[in-house]
Formats: C-alpha cells, sequence, structure tokens
C-alpha cells in the first residue's frame, strides 16, 4: 500500500510550477513573490480578510445555513500562468469546444460518427445522457449545442497540459472564479497595481452577449434568465451569482410554463416570454412530458419548445453526451473527422476497456490503475491497487461481465505549485479548471479560471467536485493595454422602468410569506418577553398572577406553551419550567426560525448583499442564544432580546435597501397582515375575557403593541380604555396601531393594481368606521365604561369581523397573485395485455 | 390481411383539470411487412397545439396541450393497415446465435449499428442474473439463432402464467420473473431480457392482436386492449423477426404494430402531466376488423 502511494503522488516526477530545473524561480511568479515579500503585515492577515469576505458572500458557507459546513477552503495564493502558455492553452481549449459541439451536433443528428465506425456506439446507445427524445429527427437543430464548457486541466512531469475531465452537462464553477477574484482583489490590491494580470470583467460582458445572440433570430430584445434547480442544489451560489453578473433573472422549473411553443415566466402581470436560458439544472430533469417523468423542477413541454426553435438553451439538453471519459481514445480521429485537424490539447491517456486489446491490457495491469464507470449514474473513480482482495474480485467481475461500462487509466501526477500554508509557502498538487463560453462563431476562455489542491489521494478522486484548497488563476500579459478593463459592452436600450411587475409570482409569494414569518418571530418573541420579564421578577403580587394567566393563554395559542403549563399557576415551578422550556421547544419560535430562514434561502437572489450579510451572522447568532438558553429564564430573556434586534435589523434593511417595488410591497403587505392580527388577537384578546379584568386587558393591550412609553407621556400612566384604544386600535401615526396597519395595506393593494392590472379588493370603509364608534362607546365616565356590556360588546363583535377580513383578503391575495397552481401529476404509463 | 383499427382512450377526471400535457405513441406505421394506409386521429376536447414528430426509432408521436379547463380526455384513432409479416426463413437456415451476438459486439464497433441499440440495458429492463440463467438452456453451442429464440419463445408461454392483475408497469423486471405471472408486456420484457443477457438484439414491440379468428378457435390471449411482443435480430438475411411469447407464435397476419424501441418506456401508448384533476380513471377500447 505504502508503495502504491508513493506512486501516485511521488513529487520527484512532478512538474515545479515555481522552480525551473536549475533552482531558479520562474519569470511569471516573481511579480507576486516580490508583492508578498513587501507586505508589511505579512500575507497571514490578508488571508483573513478574505476568508471573511468569502463566508459574508456566502461562497464558502452555505448562507442562512448556520448548519452548512464550508465547502471548500481559500488559498490567497494565486496560480500563475505566464502569457505565451496560456495562449497555447486557450488555443487547444477552444479547439475542444469546437469539436465536443460538433460531436454533440452529430450524435443528436445524423450519427455519421457512429455509422462510420469512429466511435463505439455504445458510448452514445448505453449512456445514460443520451435522452432520445432530444435527438434532432424532423424539428429545429440547436446552433450550439455547447455554449459553455468547463475543463479540469493538469501539468505532468513532462511540462504538457493534460485534459484530466470535461464538463458539458452543467459547467460549474465560474461564478466561484469570479468571486474569488474580487474578493482576492480587495485583500491584495498591491498585486492588481503591480502585476499584470488579465481582468475578468470583459469575458463576462462578452458572455452576456453572446448568451443574448442566441436567441431566436426575429426576437429583437430577447429576454434571458439562469435557470436553477433550486436553493438546495450544492451550487445555488453560483446561480445566484451568474443571474447578478448577468443581470437576468434567476428562475426554477415552477417559474415557468409552456404554452404556444413558447417558454414563459410567470409573473405578477402575466407571462413574459423567456429567450435564452443559462441551464444550470440536468437535462434530464427539464421536461417531465418528455424526459425523467418523476422530475418536478422541470417545464412541462420545455423540450416540444426547443423543437420550435423558440428557446435556445445554453447548454442545449443532452450536452452531458460528451462528458464520458470513454470519449477521449476517440478524440483524436473525431477531430480528424469533425474538424480536419489533428488535436492541439492532449489528454491523459484513458482506455475504454470496450475494446478487446485495452481490456486484456487493463486486466493485466489493473493494480497499477483507476478504473471508472463511464456511462451510467455513477461516475466515481475506483483505485483498484487500494481495494480489499473481495472487492477487488468483484470490481473484475463486474469488468469482465460488462467491459463497456468502464474505463481504465494510471494515476497521473499533478505539477506542484506554492501554497500559503498559514505560516510560508509550501508545494502543492495542483488541478486547474478552465471556463470556456461560446462567442459568435468560435469560443472564448475566461483569462483565468479555478486552480485546486485535489483532495484525497488522486486528482482523480475529486473530479467534478467544487472542494479542497481552490485559489484563483492569475494569467499574465505582456500586452499593458490587455490591463485595462476595455469598453467592450454594446449597450442595448432598455424601457425605463420602475416598480415592475414582472417579479415572478413565486417570488411574490415568498416575499409575502416570508414577511408574515419576520413579523410573526417578532410578536412572538414580544409576547414571550412580557411574559418573562414577569416570572423573572420573583414575588408576584395578584396582578402579575391574573396578568400571567392571561398571558400563559395567549402563549399557548401561540403554540409557545404546552396546555399543561398554561393551566398551571404562574407562581409554580411548573410554568416557570414550562417557559423557560420554550427555547429547547421544536415548536413555535424553531418553526418561525425555520420557516424564515427557508423563506430566506430561496430568494438569496432578491437580496442586497448588505442584506445577507448582515442578517446570515444574526440569525446564526440567535439560534446560538436560543440553544444555550436551555430551561434558564435569564438567558432566554437575552435571547428574546436577540431576536428583537434581529428582526429591527431586518427591518432597517429592508426599509433602506430596498426599492419600493413590487418585491418590498409584498414583503411588507406580508408583515403589516401579520402585525394587524396581532393586535386583534393578542393585544385585544384580553378584552374578551369573561369576566374581565380592566386593568390588566389595558396595561396588555399597551405592553403587546409597544406602546406603554407612549402612553405614559401621553397620558401620565392613567389608564382608561378610550385613551388606550385610541392608541392601540385608531392612531395611525402609531406603527403598531391596527389603522396604521390597514393603512399601510391599503396602500399596498392600490400600488400593486396600478403596477399589475389585477385587484384585489380593499378592506371596508365601514370597518374603520366601526372602530371609531367602538372607541367612543368606551368615552364616558368610569361607571358608565366598567358596567355597559354594550361597549365591550361591540369591540369584541367589531375585533372578530376585522380578523375574519383579514383572513379573506390573505386569501384574496394568494388567488390574485400567486397563481397557486394545483400540483402536477403524470397520468397514463398503463401497458397493454 | 387488411384490418379497420380503431383504438379510443378516455381519461376521466374527478375533479376538473386546468390544463394539460399529452404525447402519444397511438398512430401505427409502416414496418417491413405493415403498410397503414389511412391513419388519423380525434381528440376531445380540441387541443391548443398538436403536434407530430417521428421520434429516434422512427414512430411516429403525437404532442398535445389542452389550455382550457376540462374532466376528460378523449381520444381515438382510427386505421386501415394492412399486414402480412415476412415468413420467417426455415430456423436451421439462421446463423449460431454466437456469430450474431460476435457481430453485434464488433468488439466495440458493431454490424449492424441499428440493431445493436438493442443489446444494452433499458430503464425498464436492466441486467438480472436469473434471466441469463433462465434463457441459456436455449441458447446451446451453434444453435440457430431462430430456433433458440423460438424454443425461448415457447419456454416462457410454458412456464408463466398469464394473469391481468399481477402486475403492472411499475412491478420491476425481477419481480415479474420471481412471480412467473403477468401480461403481454412483462412476457415481451422477460423475452428481450433472456435474449440480451446473451448479447443479442430483442426490441419491444407495441400493437394489437386480432384474438378471434371465428367462433370454432380458440381465442389467442392478448386482450382487448393492446398487445406487446417482441422482435428479434437474425441477422441481415433474415432482419427482425416478431415472436410472440404470450402466444407462442410468430407473428405474421393476427398482429398489428404501432411503435417499437427497447422496452414499454419508449413507446407508452399515451402520458402526459395535468395540472389539477385530483384522482383520474381511464377507460381503453379496441377494435380490430379484418376486411378481407
Amino acid at each position: 500500500m505504502e508503495s502504491l502511494r508513493g506512486l501516485i503522488s511521488s513529487p520527484a516526477s512532478a512538474y515545479d510550477e515555481l522552480v525551473t530545473g536549475q533552482k531558479s524561480i520562474r519569470y511569471h511568479w516573481q511579480g507576486i513573490l516580490s508583492v508578498i515579500r513587501s507586505l508589511p503585515g505579512g500575507l497571514s492577515e490578508r488571508v483573513e480578510s478574505a476568508r471573511r469576505q468569502l463566508e459574508e458572500s456566502g461562497a464558502t458557507v452555505n448562507l442562512l445555513d448556520d448548519r452548512g459546513a464550508p465547502r471548500w477552503a481559500f488559498d490567497p495564493l494565486p496560480f500563475v500562468i505566464a502569457p505565451n502558455e496560456w495562449a497555447t492553452l486557450e488555443a487547444g481549449l477552444i479547439q475542444r469546444a469546437h469539436l465536443l459541439d460538433a460531436t454533440l451536433a452529430d450524435l443528436h443528428g445524423p450519427q455519421h460518427l457512429l455509422k462510420e465506425h469512429l466511435l463505439p456506439p455504445m458510448l452514445v446507445h448505453a449512456n445514460q445522457h443520451f435522452l432520445r427524445p432530444v435527438q434532432v429527427t424532423d424539428g429545429k437543430a440547436p446552433d450550439r449545442y455547447l455554449a459553455n464548457y468547463a475543463v479540469d486541466l493538469v501539468r505532468l512531469g513532462d511540462g504538457r497540459w493534460y485534459v484530466l475531465a470535461d464538463h458539458t452537462e452543467v459547467p460549474s464553477g465560474i461564478g466561484y472564479a469570479l468571486e474569488m477574484r474580487r474578493v482576492l482583489a480587495r485583500s491584495l490590491p498591491e498585486a492588481f497595481r503591480s502585476v499584470p494580470i488579465r481582468h475578468l470583467r470583459p469575458f463576462v460582458d462578452r458572455w452576456h452577449d453572446s448568451l443574448q445572440a442566441m436567441a431566436p433570430a426575429d426576437i429583437a430584445q430577447p429576454n434571458m434568465a439562469v435557470l436553477t434547480p433550486g436553493s438546495l442544489s450544492a451550487t445555488y451560489f453560483e446561480h445566484v451569482y451568474l443571474s447578478r453578473m448577468l443581470g437576468v433573472p434567476l428562475v426554477e422549473g415552477g417559474d415557468l410554463v409552456a404554452r404556444d411553443g413558447q417558454v414563459s415566466i410567470k409573473t405578477l402581470a402575466g407571462l413574459r416570454p423567456v429567450h435564452v436560458l443559462l441551464r444550470r439544472l440536468n437535462s434530464a430533469f427539464a421536461d417531465p412530458l418528455e424526459l425523467r417523468a418523476d422530475s418536478a423542477l422541470g417545464v412541462t413541454g420545455m423540450v416540444e419548445a426547443t423543437r420550435n426553435g423558440r428557446i435556445a438553451l445554453a447548454n442545449a439538453l443532452g450536452s452531458g453526451l460528451v462528458e464520458t471519459p470513454a470519449l477521449i481514445p476517440f478524440l483524436e480521429r473525431l477531430s480528424q473527422r469533425l474538424l480536419g485537424r489533428s488535436l492541439d490539447l492532449p489528454s491523459l491517456d484513458v482506455w475504454w476497456l470496450g475494446e478487446p486489446s485495452a481490456l486484456t491490457f487493463a486486466l493485466a495491469n489493473l493494480d497499477l490503475m483507476i478504473v471508472r464507470p463511464c456511462l451510467g449514474a455513477d461516475r466515481e473513480p475506483i483505485v483498484v491497487g487500494m481495494l480489499e482482495p473481495a472487492d477487488r474480485k468483484a470490481l473484475e467481475e463486474r469488468i469482465r461481465a460488462q467491459p463497456g461500462q468502464f474505463v481504465a487509466q494510471y494515476p497521473m501526477t499533478p505539477s506542484l505549485t506554492p501554497k500559503w500554508d498559514g505560516q510560508t509557502l509550501a508545494p502543492s498538487a495542483v488541478v486547474m479548471r478552465a471556463f470556456v463560453v461560446a462567442s459568435g462563431d468560435s469560443y472564448r476562455v475566461l483569462p483565468g479560471g479555478l486552480a485546486r489542491e485535489p483532495m484525497g489521494d488522486t486528482a482523480l478522486r475529486s473530479l467534478g467536485r467544487l472542494n479542497g484548497t481552490l485559489k484563483d488563476v492569475w494569467v499574465l500579459t505582456e500586452d499593458a493595454s490587455d490591463v485595462q478593463v476595455p469598453p467592450t459592452r454594446r449597450f442595448h436600450q432598455l424601457a425605463v422602468e420602475r416598480g415592475s411587475a414582472d417579479l415572478q409570482s413565486r417570488v411574490a409569494d415568498n416575499l409575502f410569506w416570508l414577511g408574515r414569518y419576520i413579523e410573526r418571530l417578532d410578536n412572538d418573541a414580544r409576547l414571550l418577553r412580557t411574559t418573562a420579564i414577569r416570572v423573572a421578577q420573583g414575588a408576584m403580587g395578584p396582578r402579575d398572577i391574573v396578568e400571567l394567566r392571561l398571558l400563559g393563554r395567549l402563549l399557548e395559542r401561540a403554540n409557545l406553551m404546552d396546555h399543561t403549563t398554561a393551566l398551571a399557576s404562574p407562581d409554580s415551578a411548573a410554568f416557570q419550567q414550562g417557559l423557560a422550556a420554550v427555547a429547547a421547544d421544536d415548536r413555535g419560535l424553531a418553526t418561525v426560525l425555520d420557516a424564515i430562514q427557508r423563506l430566506a434561502a430561496t430568494m438569496r437572489d432578491r437580496f442586497s448583499a448588505d442584506m445577507t450579510t448582515a442578517a446570515g451572522p444574526l440569525m446564526s447568532e440567535v439560534r446560538h442564544r436560543l440553544l444555550a438558553a436551555r430551561g434558564n429564564l435569564d438567558p432566554l430573556l437575552d435571547a428574546l432580546d436577540e431576536i428583537v434586534r434581529f428582526v429591527a435589523t431586518l427591518s432597517g434593511l429592508a426599509q433602506e435597501n430596498m426599492t419600493r417595488g413590487t418585491g418590498w410591497r409584498f414583503l411588507d403587505l406580508g408583515r403589516r397582515l401579520e402585525r394587524a392580527q396581532h393586535v386583534l388577537n393578542s393585544a385585544l384578546s384580553s378584552f374578551a375575557e369573561s369576566p374581565i379584568d380592566w386593568e390588566a386587558a389595558m396595561r396588555l393591550a399597551l405592553e403587546l403593541c409597544d406602546s406603554t412609553i407612549t402612553y405614559r407621556t401621553r397620558y401620565l400612566g392613567q389608564l382608561q380604555p378610550a385613551p388606550v384604544l385610541d392608541l392601540v386600535v385608531l392612531d395611525d401615526s402609531n406603527p403598531r396601531a391596527l389603522m396604521f396597519q390597514l393603512h399601510a395595506i391599503e396602500g399596498h393593494l392600490n400600488y400593486l393594481a396600478r403596477a399589475s392590472h389585477v385587484r384585489v379588493p380593499s378592506l371596508p370603509l365601514s370597518l374603520e368606521k366601526d372602530f371609531e364608534a367602538t372607541v367612543k362607546q368606551f368615552a364616558g365616565d368610569e361607571q358608565a365604561w366598567r358596567h355597559e356590556g354594550l361597549a365591550l360588546a361591540m369591540l369584541r363583535d367589531v375585533v372578530a369581523d376585522a380578523d375574519q377580513r383579514l383572513d379573506q383578503l390573505s386569501e384574496a391575495i394568494t388567488r390574485a397573485y400567486f397563481s397557486h397552481v394545483p400540483a402536477a401529476q403524470a397520468v397514463g404509463s398503463f401497458g397493454g395485455g | 390481411m387488411r384490418y379497420l383499427l380503431s383504438h379510443r382512450t378516455t381519461y376521466t377526471y374527478a375533479s376538473t383539470v386546468d390544463s394539460a400535457h399529452h404525447i402519444a405513441h397511438l398512430r401505427a406505421r409502416d414496418f417491413p411487412g405493415q403498410k397503414v394506409s389511412s391513419i388519423s386521429i380525434e381528440t376531445d376536447p380540441t387541443p391548443a397545439l398538436a403536434a407530430q414528430h417521428v421520434d429516434h426509432f422512427g414512430n411516429l408521436i403525437d404532442i398535445y396541450r389542452i389550455d382550457k379547463p376540462h374532466t376528460h380526455f378523449d381520444i381515438e384513432v382510427r386505421a386501415e393497415v394492412d399486414v402480412r409479416f415476412p415468413e420467417p426463413p426455415p430456423m436451421a437456415s439462421t446463423p449460431p446465435w454466437e456469430e450474431i451476438r460476435a457481430a453485434l459486439s464488433g468488439n466495440g464497433f458493431p454490424v449492424p449499428v441499428e440493431a445493436s441499440e438493442f443489446i444494452y440495458d433499458s430503464p425498464l429492463i436492466p441486467s438480472v442474473a436469473a434471466l441469463r440463467t433462465y434463457g441459456a438452456p436455449s441458447f446451446t453451442a451453434g444453435r440457430p439463432i431462430l430456433e433458440a429464440a423460438r424454443e425461448l419463445t415457447s419456454r416462457i408461454k410454458a412456464d408463466f402464467e398469464y394473469h391481468p392483475g399481477a402486475t403492472d408497469i411499475s412491478t420491476p423486471l425481477a419481480e415479474v420473473f420471481a412471480g412467473k405471472a403477468g401480461v403481454c408486456q412483462d412476457f415481451a420484457h422477460v423475452e428481450i431480457a433472456a435474449l440480451r443477457a446473451h448479447g443479442l438484439a430483442a426490441g419491444y414491440v407495441s400493437g394489437y392482436i386480432r384474438t378471434v379468428h371465428s367462433k370454432d378457435e380458440i381465442a389467442l390471449r392478448g386482450a382487448d386492449a393492446s398487445h406487446a411482443w417482441v422482435a428479434v435480430w437474425c441477422g441481415e438475411q433474415a432482419g427482425w423477426v416478431h415472436l410472440d411469447p404470450t402466444n407462442d407464435l410468430v407473428a405474421q397476419e393476427d398482429h398489428v404494430a404501432v411503435a417499437w424501441g427497447r422496452d414499454f418506456s419508449d413507446v407508452s401508448p399515451l402520458r402526459g402531466v395535468i395540472l389539477g384533476g385530483d384522482s383520474h380513471s381511464y377507460g381503453v377500447a379496441v377494435t380490430l376488423v379484418p376486411t378481407d
């Protein structure tokens, strides 16, 4: 075993990126090294700053998910490539992209390559990525199959670059490369001033234009979007990033609908056609009608829409077909046939075991080789020499039974590049991922990329995964003008828009519920705090007991206290323990926090970077404190304070950072509705008790509406129902009062009706009048309101009426704007006799 | 033999369906030995979109989209078809099965490419070791392929019970084999699996069978609905020979083919995605009337 390990990563034969055979530092590394030497505080503090930025942007950690672990580590030391070397690589990569694109076109069309015996048909016919419904029989063929492409490269001992793997289905990583560059430019600005590094921004601008150019020819102003499988995807960060970078919406399958051979986005204002999709959803999941029927992520009718040529996908459906390593032994022949040229950029030697000579060879050398299944879903490499004898035997049997399902190759020794190990520079193996995108008739290569120190025993082990230690790739230039950012972007005339109704219905729905849940969290925290403060004071008077009984009932209704505890005497240990247990409870607060986290995660693309940066750590802090508070009142109070602060921060951020467009309207609409119902159901609930305890009812109403101080200022602490009700119900200058919410709701509904031309009926004007009339009833002298049942009865009626109307309004909003389509289901699939 | 065919499928939904997409493999096509002289499909409600395509296997597919709310979907195909599948060559004249296997393997470059597509696993027919073992006794050394395949067909008819309801389309092949019972598609899948396990090319043919010849004759098994059988590659000379394991015979004049593929999933007569509808029920009515 030990000897094998030596063979796999024998540094003796590895190419040294930094130092020549004559032990001198290669020229292209000298710039960065001298920058590092001259840093006053050394590299370490820059590393820290870069790490923090990456964490905050959500690239390293799944944002707002305090359970997520970092997916990768970051090395501040870039991988540097000399200009002439890059030029050679670039040409080779472009040629390879052309070749794979032409191969895809042939295999999805006439299949000359199979008929002419240039490619074993099994690599197509038995390949899981060959989607027969996508094959062009009579529809329109895509102009481009491969519109973007990622390639993993290694440099071997001979100093040449070799292709390790092609990523053609959903080529991930470019978003991480761009983000890493942004962070590095901020944390190591000296280097960017003194080292002639090629910039990435012009590439992104041209990418945008190339994508736009893929649209059907008759569309003057094509609409584009990034199609993501959703926020659970491991590379969701990148989907959000690309949508922002390219300035196009991020959509899920559920946001799209195929009609009349056209794919459209469901928005508040109806269907908006989309012409180009940067596809980050696997092909097989793209259409439950013609592809995987069990896919809930796709668009029914997508395949038919592509046949009509009304939508272009980047990449085209089925592009994963050429990802198989089994293609590699045949690429030279394909290149001769399809491009009329020899392949410039070599691949690592790979043997496809479907050929008897390859099989014999591989079986004879099996213990020294790495074997990979190459056609099914599982393509994990197997290092044969590391297998237990029984497993090795089983593998050999599998290979003999279906040799064509496997490839074999030798382990390789990647080149060594310096990395920052925290103290000093140390050599580490490096695999580089390069990115290629279509541009007009040809391709362009990102002048940069992702370098990775592969995890595990061999680079092959982590093929295709973005894990390990990642670093930026610096392509140097000799042409100083290239360092300047050239204004390459052609500006398209855009119609000026405000408060667009293009918001996806799904997003509006999520924002509305996010608003409701944030408000619910605030209400719950305040209710708990009101209770906990009284309990924590110790010695309770009869008044405290009465109020705590009322609060116990409210807590039970809010799912924050169980029935037994709520019934216990407030001065009993049971009540106190039950209250303290709320932090450890899976119901109540945890449910609301989960909902907020889930909704926020699905809408990362809607919030500014500052918002997500601030909210993420706060959310973690809240959860942390709740956990710490288990069973103890004082830390619980701290945690509740933290929640109230968290909500206040979110509110402030939303207030200051979100445009008052349709998105913000839905968020705020949700909050106002929730808060209005809080006033009705919590703050005013003690007025519905029979018999009523006036003091307690008034005090709690003020406290739960956070209006105690205002009241004291206005009325010097003397409690009377008319002024209390005026402050918590009628006073629309009080942001906690009912009327403030109702007026805000009215404003939002009017705005949305104008923006989307869809109107939801407002709350009746009579509701406000009823409340005014009711409060007036309490204006008499004390004898009158204390004993007058009429005023209380009126209050109870109008509260119940308002609550019911708000429920109806919420449903009306849902129906009008959120297009809750019934669940899709598959029909048919019955067989014959 | 000339047939008049009518095949009607009706979905009835428990509640309103807002919109629906359907894809149909119902339009019978020409095969060697089969000529479709006229064919038409009608649907109710009238779809907003109706598109026709040729699929990867040369079958005719119809794609429909219905936009308006509806509570049922009716689709009826009517066709006039002439069938006389070519008389199979004398079994002894067909090449040894190993020779066919060798050509289809071709050390990675099989001949012919078109037939080789049918030697691999497919979505509903994975490799099942027990099926290789089951098929093996028929494939003795040097045996002519059609003789071997024909015997396999007879054995399946003898060993499996025709039992509607014993399986449904989601029953895995290994389970079908263990239960030794099923309907035509199970019989076909079993035979295909046993043939492919021996490196041979076998396809799944969907279609219809004439169940009654006259009052005196025993009705052929299969159904009032649709039927399915197997096409096995017997070399360039004999081509694809259609074998019906449900009835233990070589298809000649009693079978009308609609489409073929690697297994049922490639040629499912009608499937769709609907929005709404809650539960649904369906009814199928097929008539196949000889006009000669």
